[in-house]
């Protein structure tokens, strides 16, 4: 099975500073892999340049047939593909703080899908409670403790069917990832 | 002999106290003698009018009468008043968010023109635009005095709304924008769905402050000869030769607008504030 996921010399710098040099890795399908390291090491750069929100400087991403090349980030038209195949679970999980964490869930299912309210919700309720979290699917963001936040948050990035890369530190619940694996989806972390 | 305007009563009663105040101290005749236009009928005449001018002033019955005589007319301004502040007030929400956006969003021809569009109104004083949109236009266009009244105070109010919705966009979180991103919202569905509901938010209280402002600064538009509800009180106070009741009366009518206003923003925080 080929490479879902193929980070080649990946390499950002800001100003002339190097954060990130020539990172190269490579996930197949079914795959957890876990970029590790101390607190500050760029992890999170790395991540935020596979879902196209950091531009990079030297190297390429190729992300399920879709590539992404050095230089600036192109704009969102063009990156509508990639938007169907990677979501980002971010590290302080950013849930819309105005919508509860059904809501959350059926943003993207609704407004970019087009799929109905009801369509989304089912889906969405379906989701969280894989995730263990369908019991506060009628929550505010602010309700949630972390945990449960980072789960809504997974389900967020989830609800598209996508290839979801997580960002986080070891504070978190170690259950946390499996539990995105578990749902049967494809999972960097 | 003058004609003057019905709506100028105000500027007719001061003429009358002039003229009386000539009349009592015998200028009148003597300006009237230099010019020898004076004949003894005038004289009858200022007796006459000094008698009638003192007579009502004995009279305590009449001037309540003229307070309650004058009620219609201050609530037909406070009409006034509040319709020139709600209009603006929505010329102020439209033109204001169009220019927050153009300054966020826009390129840089547009920015650079909003905000010299915004430091040049919020620059100069809302009296001199006043004047300007009414009588400068004057030449280009004769603009109804009503419809010049909302479009100076609207415009110039959308200056402070524009950095208002400016300031509450950049406010939304870096996160949450990308977040939006990465679930494939366009930037339109982003700013619809994600950063104007959170944006809203932020804008609230200021904005609730700035429309109280505006209510108030309504009674400038008098300057271009519409009469509202300050300047009726003005008339009334002049008439009845006092300011106390016709200056209760119209202080309880701008807090029976700006109040519920101030209510509502508050009533609307808390509905939109998540619980916590």
């Amino acid at each position: 099975m080929s490479a879902l996921l193929v980070i080649d010399r990946l390499s950002v710098r800001y100003d002339s500073r190097h954060v990130l040099r020539a990172l190269s890795l490579e996930v197949r399908g079914g795959e957890i892999v876990a970029l590790m390291g101390p607190v500050g090491r760029r992890q999170s750069t790395a991540l935020r340049a596979v879902a196209a929100l950091q531009p990079f400087d030297d190297g390429g991403i190729v992300v399920d047939g879709f590539a992404l090349a050095p230089g600036p980030v192109p704009p969102e038209s063009r990156l509508v593909p990639l938007r169907r195949r990677v979501g980002l679970v971010f590290q302080a999980h950013a849930l819309f703080a105005h919508l509860t964490a059904l809501d959350n869930v059926t943003l993207a299912l609704r407004h970019v899908l087009g799929q109905s309210r009801g369509d989304a919700e089912a889906v969405a309720t379906k989701l969280l409670a894989s995730l263990d979290v369908g019991a506060r699917a009628a929550a505010w963001p602010s309700q949630l403790s972390g945990g449960e936040a980072q789960r809504v948050a997974i389900a967020r990035a989830l609800s598209r069917q996508t290839l979801p890369c997580c960002s986080w530190t070891s504070r978190r619940r170690r259950s946390t990832p499996r539990a995105a694996a578990r749902s049967g989806r494809r999972c960097v972390i | 002999m003058g004609v003057l305007a019905r709506a100028d009563s105000a500027l007719r009663d001061s003429v009358d106290a002039v003229l009386r105040e000539a009349m009592r101290d015998g200028s009148l005749e003597q300006i009237f003698r230099r010019w020898d236009v004076w004949d003894p009928s005038q004289g009858a005449l200022f007796d006459r009018v000094l008698r009638s001018d003192r007579a009502p002033k004995a009279a305590g019955a009449a001037r309540r009468i003229s307070a309650v005589a004058y009620l219609p007319s201050l609530a037909g301004a406070a009409v006034v008043t509040a319709l020139v502040s709600l209009l603006s007030m929505m010329l102020a929400v439209i033109v204001g968010l169009g220019l927050a956006s153009s300054r966020v969003y826009g390129p840089v021809w547009l920015r650079v023109a909003t905000t010299i569009y915004i430091e040049l109104i919020r620059g100069t004083p809302l009296l001199l635009q006043l004047f300007v949109i009414y009588y400068g236009l004057a030449g280009v266009v004769r603009l109804p005095a009503f419809l010049a009244a909302v479009l100076a105070l609207g415009l110039n109010y959308a200056a402070y709304e524009a950095e208002i919705y400016r300031g509450a966009l950049e406010a939304v979180p870096r996160p949450q924008l990308e977040a939006a991103r990465t679930l494939g919202l366009s930037e339109l569905q982003i700013l619809r769905l994600v950063r104007g509901p959170q944006a809203l938010r932020f804008a609230l209280a200021p904005m609730t402050n700035d429309f109280v402002a505006l209510l108030k600064d309504s009674s400038l538009v008098s300057v271009i000869t519409v009469v509202e509800l300050t300047k009726e009180t003005a008339i009334y106070a002049t008439n009845v030769g006092s300011w106390v009741v016709p200056g209760v009366l119209c202080a309880a009518i701008y807090l029976a607008m700006s109040l519920p206003l101030a209510r509502l923003a508050r009533r609307l925080e808390r509905r939109w504030r998540p619980a916590a």
